[in-house]
């Protein structure tokens, strides 16, 4: 695989968070990320066609939990709520657009600091692995719903695996794989959660859980 | 071999009580299941300080001094909790309609808890122990709504959220670690393990251990409850049913600041000077330390207040931490007077809560006639926790401040007093009225008491006293040896 | 001077001429594709000639409460996108009017025609004008950085300001190192592209419903000469914007100006079918999206800019 191929991923990673900023549909959300895990997936293949059976697992696993597995839980999650749409986000679409925006630039210039580039598409892995991190954070904050802040969560992680890549080629492939798998273990204990969420308060707005204070 | 028993108890135990189909039958089994580790544990610890450290599995599971001291602590914490379970439980049932589902549901988590915990501490990889990290998070969410009302399931799903999300951060820290790993040469699985980290770490790159550093502190920090990232710990140690807090407080915080200790020593080698993570430690103990003091101030549910304690214990820790190796030792010692005047702190509150029914400070008072045994637990747990002498916190404070003052960070000792000073006052005043204010109508009786845990108390309460005033030379050796280890020799 | 001039004024004239006679039949192409997608028979691919030659034999009404500036609109938006054309490469030549910096003013041309436009809307005094024209007002304000942010990435690259340049041999080197980040820059000018031609998915050019429209509203008080003035304006800016459109996503750089134009009408043909497809195929976007619709043109635009700085 050429690097060009390479960067054009990365460039539709940050085009699927944008995307995920701006859409106002929980199902949605989840289809984008389930499109950014396959996305992911591909990360591995130049190892993997240079002769790493690990890197073909690994990007297998990912496609198999990122890919299928999580966005199916989370669509069941979405599914069994009744809440679809992204309900009044603190800050308004084109605003949070145009702050992914600033956090893309700032993750450009950050990223461009990491130590130890030493492929040519380094610097631009970096960048979008921070810029996928902080998308996440912000998507966790400012999402009322407890599906919107899962959203977040995943695409912090999906931004954490770029990095991973970046830094240091990936992890061992055992922790890879353990990790993958606690992932896995963490979207059903989020898909079960919103559930529960939703039978005790018969909503899933986190930001009207203000009971507990000081 | 016994590092293989210690991983597979936890799991066993969580298997058969999904097969037990009492509640009491569960109760009693969680107590057995610990009892049981509890004993591997002390074994392998004493065969740790006796032979020295032991590995398996191709040297993926380790036990040395420090990860034995902490496992010692975590399985003896884990039983009291187990036995105090049973009491609770009797006279708070989970659920009329679905009683033994719960129990079987409540006991196969309570393990898998364990078990997380157990690993992060005998996993030699540091990766391998950031997963058993993020699974002690999903282990114990249902935990603290096993009762699934309103406010517990508001706690646990912010302890869920925030939890995860600055785990994470702590994955991200372990990334740039492996790259420092790699970058001194190290490949594969090797790469993460930590004996070898600690020995390479002279020739990694500064800069990646430095990032990755800040990104754990605040990772597994978040899991301290250091602020400002402690925002889900009073919430959740308030809302869980008691035994849950007591092991949340007295274990698994103690579990993250383990993992960050184990980052120390390969930060110092890296970077050349030891002052560099020291200094970060310092800044976040402090703040918790003052933070906590501040919010202690304002609490009216008892079980809060013990809650901002634990942060301000925490921050009180990670201050000694970043005090050199006489915080160290004083570090390690402040771990076990914590965690096990925090449980006796919790046991009591829950039992005294149970009885008036109520966790408001205002409406509890004259708990030492009301309830005598319990009532004047909590009262002696809490003037022990705000630092009273002749206690063993107050020996564990005083050495941090003497290992302060020796190392020259006179600020900080102004502000760690000026923090302890606060709380102290904070916690005095309820406390007493808790203790000896009239008493109400006449409150409700216990039931369950067993005669074994009033036995614990008194001796919990015993031993905090005792080691104030004197601490056996057996465990001096166990927490100079422990530190040794953090500090890299 | 006069070698200039003589250079210059046929030049000039042999570019309006291009544009004029291909430029009506664009708006006829994407009518006729609709109707096709639709199943209808759909008018003439030429109607456009028809409509704006029977509204020049008509006279104009005007209401009493309008002055100078209401007549002034359809004029002023004709001749600055004829002004706008004259910086359009044709073929493997120069542009006719062509200078450092002339993407600047290809940008601002549009922005006086545009105020133009919604001074004489505001002009005459109407409520629903004028809501058009403060939509206008706001959604230009997001494509036109869009638009801008393009440009840029196109500039750095080419390391020249002038439209010529831009659009010269340079392009296929950057498309070669570049690719995702011209990607971007040609999605984000599609979207400008929409918005500027008052297409689907921003605006509806056929709608009947004046709360809904946004460019329409505003000309509904022409008549006569001036609504063929402001029809051939607007098949003019459908010409210009779609040219550079073109010219990007396909840059060749040989043959004279009628083998280029004929590349180029034949460009700007396909890119008609593909605005009647996505006229038929998607609907328009409520109002409150189309902000969001714009800031992501204006981001990916925005990435464009950061990729190629990045790269550097």
């Amino acid at each position: 695989m050429m690097s060009g191929e390479y960067s054009a991923i990365l460039v539709l990673v940050v085009i699927t968070n944008f995307y995920i900023l701006n859409t106002s549909r929980y199902i949605i959300s989840a289809r984008a990320i389930a499109l950014q895990g396959c996305l992911l997936s591909l990360l591995p293949l130049p190892d993997a066609f240079a002769g790493s059976p690990q890197a073909m697992f690994l990007s297998a696993g990912t496609l198999m939990v990122k890919g299928i597995l999580m966005p199916v839980i989370l669509i069941r999650a979405i599914r069994s709520t009744d809440e679809f749409r992204v309900a009044q986000p603190f800050l308004g679409h084109v605003a949070s657009v145009l702050l992914g925006f600033v956090i893309l630039v700032a993750a450009f210039w950050a990223g461009a600091a990491i130590p130890l580039p030493t492929r040519p598409h380094d610097v631009l892995m970096g960048a979008v692995g921070l810029a996928t991190i902080l998308t996440g954070m912000m998507i966790m904050v400012n999402r009322r719903k407890a599906v919107g802040q899962v959203i977040g969560f995943l695409i912090l992680e999906n931004g954490i695996l770029i990095l991973s890549l970046r830094i240091s080629r990936g992890l061992p492939f055992v922790i890879e794989m353990a990790i993958l798998f606690d992932v896995l273990l963490a979207a059903m204990i989020f898909g079960g959660f919103i559930q529960s969420v939703h039978e005790t308060f018969s909503h899933t707005d986190v930001s009207r859980m203000r009971k507990l204070k000081g | 071999m016994i590092l293989w028993a210690l991983a597979a108890v936890p799991m066993a135990g969580a298997l058969v009580c999904l097969l037990i189909p009492r509640r009491q039958a569960v109760l009693g089994w969680i107590i057995i299941g610990s009892a049981i580790e509890t004993v591997l544990a002390v074994i392998a610890g004493v065969g740790v300080y006796r032979v020295g450290s032991m590995d398996a599995c191709l040297g993926h599971l380790a036990l040395d001094e420090l990860s034995a001291f902490h496992l010692s602590l975590v399985t003896g914490i884990f039983l009291l909790s187990s036995i105090y379970a049973r009491g609770y439980f009797n006279q708070e049932p989970f659920d009329p309609t679905r009683d033994d589902r719960q129990a079987r549901k409540f006991g196969a988590l309570w393990f898998s808890f364990l078990g997380s915990m157990v690993g992060v501490l005998i996993f030699n990889n540091v990766g391998l122990m950031w997963v058993s990290m993020e699974s002690t998070t999903l282990a114990s969410a249902f935990l603290i709504c096993i009762h699934a009302d309103r406010l517990s399931m508001e706690a646990a799903w912010k302890y869920l959220i925030i939890c995860s999300a600055g785990i994470v951060l702590g994955l991200l820290g372990t990334v740039f670690i492996y790259g420092a790993s790699v970058s001194a040469g190290a490949a594969g699985e090797e790469a993460l393990c930590w004996t070898d980290l600690v020995s390479h770490a002279g020739q990694m790159n500064p800069s990646l251990v430095k990032i990755g550093f800040v990104l754990i502190v605040v990772g597994y920090g978040t899991k301290i409850g250091l602020a400002p990232m402690h925002t889900w710990l009073p919430d959740a140690h308030s809302q869980a049913p008691t035994p849950v807090s007591a092991v949340f407080s007295g274990v698994l915080l103690n579990c993250a600041t383990y993992c960050i200790c184990r980052f120390i020593p390969i930060v110092a080698a890296s970077t050349g000077t030891p002052d560099w993570g020291r200094r970060i430690l310092l800044g976040f103990g402090l703040v918790s330390m003052v933070v906590a003091a501040v919010f202690v101030l304002v609490q009216r549910d008892v079980k809060r207040l013990l809650a901002y304690s634990s942060v301000e214990h925490m921050g009180i820790i990670t201050v000694g931490l970043g005090l050199g190796p006489a915080g160290y030792v004083a570090a390690l010692y402040h771990t076990l007077n914590h965690s096990v005047c925090k449980t006796l702190a919790f046991f009591c509150a829950g039992r005294v809560g149970q009885s008036y029914g109520t966790r408001n400070m205002e409406s509890i008072s004259g708990s030492v006639s009301a309830c005598p045994v319990w009532g004047s637990g909590l009262l002696a747990a809490i003037l022990l926790l705000i630092g009273c002498a002749p206690g063993a916190i107050f020996m564990s404070e005083f050495m941090i401040v003497r290992a302060g003052i020796a190392g020259g960070h006179l600020a900080v000792i102004a502000g760690f007093l000026a923090a302890v000073a606060i709380v102290f006052c904070g916690a005095l005043r309820p406390a007493i009225h808790m203790a000896f204010g009239d008493t109400p109508e006449p409150v409700g009786a216990l039931r369950g008491e067993s005669t074994v845990m009033r036995g614990c108390v008194v001796a919990m309460t015993a031993w905090l006293i005792l080691t104030g005033m004197w601490i056996p030379a057996g465990l001096t050796a166990v927490f100079q040896r422990a530190a040794r280890l953090i500090a890299g020799m | 001077m006069t070698a200039w001039i003589s250079e210059f004024v046929p030049a000039l004239f042999r570019q309006w001429a291009f544009v004029l006679a291909v430029s009506p039949i664009l708006p006829g192409v994407v009518a006729k594709t609709k109707a096709w997608v639709a199943g209808r028979q759909g008018p003439p691919v030429i109607q456009p000639y028809r409509d704006i030659v029977k509204l020049f034999q008509k006279g104009a009404a005007y209401s009493r409460t309008t002055t100078w500036i209401f007549r002034a609109g359809p004029v002023i938006s004709f001749s600055a996108a004829m002004a706008a054309v004259l910086m359009i490469p044709i073929g493997g030549m120069e542009a006719p009017l062509t200078f450092q910096g002339d993407l600047i003013l290809f940008a601002y041309v549009w922005g006086t025609s545009r105020f133009f436009t919604m001074t004489a809307a505001l002009d005459t005094g109407s409520a629903f004008e004028g809501m058009g024209a403060s939509r206008e007002a706001v959604f230009s304000c997001l494509a036109e950085p869009a638009l801008f942010l393009g440009l840029l990435t196109l500039a750095r690259e080419a390391g020249s300001l002038s439209m010529s340049d831009l659009l010269s041999v340079g392009l296929i080197r950057i498309w070669s190192i570049h690719a995702p980040a011209l990607c971007l820059v040609t999605t984000a000018f599609i979207v400008v592209f929409l918005t500027e031609n008052s297409r689907i998915p921003i605006d509806d050019p056929n709608t009947h419903l004046e709360l809904t429209m946004i460019h329409e509203v505003m000309v509904l008080d022409h008549s006569g000469p001036d609504l063929a003035l402001i029809e051939y304006a607007s098949a003019v800016k459908f010409f210009a914007l779609g040219a550079l459109l073109v010219r990007i996503v396909y840059p060749i750089r040989s043959g004279g100006f009628w083998a280029g134009g004929a590349v180029l009408g034949i460009g700007l043909l396909g890119l008609s079918i593909l605005v009647g497809v996505i006229e038929s195929t998607m609907a328009r976007l409520r109002l409150a999206r189309i902000p969001q619709f714009l800031a992501f043109a204006f981001v990916l635009a925005g990435f464009g800019v950061i990729l190629t700085l990045a790269a550097a």
